[in-house]
């Protein structure tokens, strides 16, 4: 059985896809992605806090996205701050690797004999 | 005349104190109930899940129960600490303003930042967007005490999130340490 490669970039869950999917051509903070999700999806699809923010994490330490600050003023009580994330070369790179494999999954003939 | 409409009026409210003190028998009776009949749900159904993943029957409910114990603990503790965070600002806090799950959110915010500050810079922005789903919620017009269960729901899964990740970086740290 083959051993799971975190480095690999055609490793990618669901989750990770989807979110790397909503970042793609803007950056967004979490709460957007989660919103991007679920409005992709008819709301089939949604994706909890608890799993969105350890997957950015996750993403942000293979170097899938970046991040930043946001210039908006702290949430008031907590002090809290906006974070938005964005796609880097090699989070498209990923994506693009992904699509590719699939596509070739999907159109491989079987040979002959197999059938 | 007088007399008799005191004493009247004296037993309506006695009747009325003692339906009171029924109903309210009755309706603490009910949630005990409920919470068990819950509890006894969620251990079944954990085992069952996990018994169908594959495990050992005895693991399964071993591991079912645990669980269940484990979130009842954490549950007790936040709700504790919570009730502790409620009392001192009464005394001390001028602000009333701040209450409830809110002032849970400020007390995670304070504790991550002093205690936990790689955790809190990791995941700030994870108690910022629950805050702002709360407000636009509300600003929705979605009933108060949904939004509130929610946030709590929600404040309570980051607290487990950060520090079983703060418990995972101590054990490495421990671990390199050896």
């Amino acid at each position: 059985m083959g051993t799971r490669n975190k480095d690999d970039t055609l490793n990618l869950t669901l989750i990770e896809e989807s979110i790397l999917n909503a970042l793609m051509y803007r950056e967004r903070y979490g709460l957007e992605i989660m919103s991007a999700i679920a409005q992709a999806s008819n709301g089939e699809r949604t994706i909890g806090f608890s799993s969105l923010y350890p997957t950015l994490r996750k993403l942000e330490k293979r170097g899938f996205v970046t991040s930043r600050w946001g210039d908006e003023t702290p949430e008031e009580t907590t002090g809290a701050r906006r974070r938005y994330y964005k796609i880097t070369g090699s989070g498209l790179q990923a994506l693009e690797k992904k699509q590719q494999f699939l596509t070739a999954l999907h159109h491989l003939q079987p040979a002959l004999g197999e059938l | 005349m007088m007399h008799r409409n005191r004493h009247r009026r004296r037993t309506v409210s006695q009747i009325i104190r003692l339906i009171r003190r029924g109903g309210r028998a009755i309706a603490k009776a009910l949630i005990y109930l409920a919470v068990e009949f819950t509890v006894y749900i969620a251990i079944g159904g954990g085992a069952i899940a996990l018994f169908w993943l594959g495990l050992p029957s005895y693991v399964a409910l071993g591991l079912s129960i645990g669980l269940v114990i484990l979130s009842f603990t954490v549950s007790f503790l936040a709700y504790r600490q919570h009730r502790r965070i409620t009392r001192r600002s009464v005394k001390t806090d001028a602000s009333p303003m701040i209450k409830g799950d809110v002032q849970l959110a400020d007390w995670i915010a304070q504790t991550l930042a002093k205690k936990a500050p790689q955790e809190w810079e990791e995941y700030q922005d994870w108690l910022h967007d629950i805050l702002l789903d709360r407000r636009q919620r509300l600003d929705q017009g979605d009933p108060y005490w949904r939004v509130t269960a929610l946030t709590y729901w929600r404040l309570t899964g980051l607290c487990i999130t950060v520090s079983l990740i703060k418990l995972r970086r101590l054990a490495i740290a421990a671990r390199r340490m050896r």
